[in-house]
């Protein structure tokens, strides 16, 4: 069961989960800001892969960056970021087996840009 | 035993990912190992062949050469003699058993997941790094959060 600080009333996961945040910055201590900015930046470059792979028709594009999309945000708390990432990764490895087509995951792309975007703003106005 | 029989394990990690490879090389040096790191498999051959480690940590899936075949070729090199053997563990996001499976098959003495907390990754490695390197110098949980 994930914490509690990880859930609201929607069952849909917080955007941060700030206990998961407050444990990389005490592990990290000074060096956080360059954690932080690592992950923002390399995210979007993540986000950006799985969109051209998308466009292009390329289900087999999609699934490493959402794969690495999924294990960082869950580091570093992003959760939302986190359950967009896993569900994608799993549709698209279920695609590139033969199982459904790539047009089912147009609306995944689309709420993964949104949800980093909000993570972005979330961390940035801490 | 004594503190001069004690020696600094000196752990080799494999990451293509900036934010992962930081926060695990940070986790691993608060143990009180030498961290060496590794971009991906083929810089890990290169690296591994000339810095002797006592134990690699393999990023499973990293574009390029992933870890499953950097393992298998690490292991080929220590069959001809040209490295040590070395015990690798595999680090995953994936808890589909194939993944752990064909990990195995490649050599690699255990799988752990990255998805977990900080601490908890740092007492899973704390725990299986006393086990299998007894003589080796670990920090107490104290002096790793200090």
């Amino acid at each position: 069961m994930p914490p509690l600080s990880a859930q609201n009333t929607t069952h849909e996961p917080v955007l941060l989960d700030h206990g998961a945040l407050e444990e990389v910055r005490g592990v990290m201590k000074d060096k956080f800001p360059e954690v932080l900015s690592y992950f923002l930046e390399d995210s979007a470059v993540y986000v950006q892969q799985i969109v051209e792979g998308f466009v292009a028709g390329k289900a087999e594009a999609v699934v490493l960056p959402a794969h690495t999309l999924k294990s960082s945000a869950k580091q570093m708390g992003a959760m939302r970021l986190w359950d967009c990432s896993q569900i994608l990764e799993a549709t698209v490895r279920e695609i590139v087996k033969g199982t459904g087509d790539l047009g089912q995951i147009a609306p995944m792309i689309s709420q993964i840009q949104t949800v980093f975007q909000e993570t972005r703003n979330a961390y940035t106005s801490k | 035993m004594t503190n001069a029989d004690k020696k600094a394990l000196t752990v080799m990690l494999v990451e293509d990912d900036r934010t992962q490879r930081t926060l695990i090389s940070e986790i691993v040096s608060r143990l009180g190992c030498t961290v060496v790191t590794a971009v991906d498999g083929k810089e890990a051959l290169i690296r591994i062949a000339q810095e002797p480690c006592d134990l690699v940590l393999m990023d499973i899936e990293m574009p390029g050469m992933d870890g499953t075949k950097t393992a298998r070729m690490m292991t080929a090199m220590a069959g001809r003699g040209e490295i040590s053997a070395i015990p690798i563990i595999a680090l995953t996001g994936s808890s589909r058993n194939l993944m752990r499976e064909n990990c195995r098959a490649a050599g690699m003495e255990e799988v752990m997941m990255k998805a977990s907390t900080p601490g908890e990754w740092s007492a899973a490695l704390y725990e299986l790094l006393n086990r299998w390197f007894p003589k080796a110098t670990l920090a107490t949980p104290h002096e790793r959060t200090a």
